[in-house]
């Protein structure tokens, strides 16, 4: 959470830009991530993220807290634009067709190497999860949400993110070991 | 496997991308949001009512005004004019009269012709009787 977020907040509901200018700093880069695991393509990425904080600056008077953080409005907001996105486009992201150096960071060692070929492995099987499993698996553990802003995100409650989660790591193991072969702790 | 999770937080977007949604963002125009009051509502439903309210007098005129155009004015003149069933015994009427017309005639010529030819052999010159048989003779 952005230190005096609250403050930002309030004057961006104002019409303050630089107010709004602080958020959009602080959140492009988690909800740029999330749309990019969700689309697999940068630029379709970049055109959606794009959207969302137009629409969150458009719609920021009509903005009312209600004790869950800012970026569960936010990644609301993404959630819709990437239905939207698939409902309109009939765009389907094929594993085999994903842009493997946009998930890729760059490797300096053999270590690095291996680590950054499993995690190519594991965006291929969290792909292949239901869409509301993978928007868990990335907030809960590539963005670290606690269960509360999850679930928020998510509109559930905080005991239906437990249970979700429990099953969505448990379909991840199976498609990890289908597809691998090899036991999921081993990544 | 939390370790490979969290290696994805090195994924950012580029900063030339950034910095142009950025700014195009903050030069697009919040949409103004009109706070609620009874006042604004009250005039906005009065608004719409009202609206509502004049269509449909203006409807209703529209409609009487064309029905009373219609009884007043077109339909002594042409509608009665149109119609059917005045045109079919008008029809049946002239039938009639054409019949009885011609019976008359037929009953009265017959007469008439016979009188005219008669007058017409009375009066006809002796002269022109022997003509008649001199030529036939000489033939």
């Amino acid at each position: 959470m952005l230190e005096g977020e609250k403050q930002y907040i309030q004057q961006a509901k104002k019409g303050d830009r630089d107010a709004f200018g602080a958020l959009y700093d602080h959140y492009i880069p988690q909800i740029y991530r999330f749309i990019l695991f969700k689309v697999s393509r940068k630029d379709q990425a970049e055109d959606l993220t794009h959207e969302v904080f137009l629409s969150a600056w458009q719609n920021m008077p009509r903005y009312r807290h209600r004790g869950h953080p800012f970026s569960s409005w936010l990644y609301q907001i993404a959630r819709n634009a990437v239905i939207d996105f698939y409902r309109t486009s009939k765009n389907t992201v094929q594993i085999e067709m994903v842009n493997e150096d946009l998930l890729r960071p760059v490797a300096s060692s053999q270590e690095e190497l291996n680590g950054t070929l499993e995690m190519e492995t594991l965006q291929k099987c969290i792909a292949e999860l239901r869409p509301d499993y993978q928007d868990l698996i990335i907030m809960r553990f590539v963005e670290e949400l606690p269960y509360a802003e999850t679930a928020a995100a998510l509109d559930k409650s905080e005991g239906a993110v437990r249970l979700m989660q429990h099953r969505a790591l448990k379909d991840l193991k199976t498609i990890y070991e289908t597809k691998y072969g090899k036991p999921f702790h081993q990544i | 496997m939390e370790n490979h999770f969290t290696k994805f937080k090195t994924i950012r977007p580029d900063p030339a991308y950034t910095a142009r949604s950025r700014g195009y963002i903050l030069s697009a125009p919040q949409v103004a949001r009109e706070p609620f009051s009874i006042r604004t509502a009250l005039t906005r439903a009065f608004q719409s009512g009202a609206a509502f309210g004049l269509s449909a007098a203006l409807i209703f005129l529209l409609a009487s005004g064309l029905s009373l155009l219609n009884k007043e004015v077109l339909a002594p003149a042409v509608l009665s004019a149109l119609d059917p069933q005045s045109l079919h015994s008008e029809l049946d009427n002239l039938n009639i009269q054409f019949k009885i017309a011609q019976l008359s005639y037929y009953d009265t010529a017959p007469q008439k012709v016979a009188m005219a030819l008669n007058e017409a052999s009375a009066n006809a010159p002796a002269s022109d009787a022997n003509k008649t048989t001199s030529h036939d003779t000489s033939l």
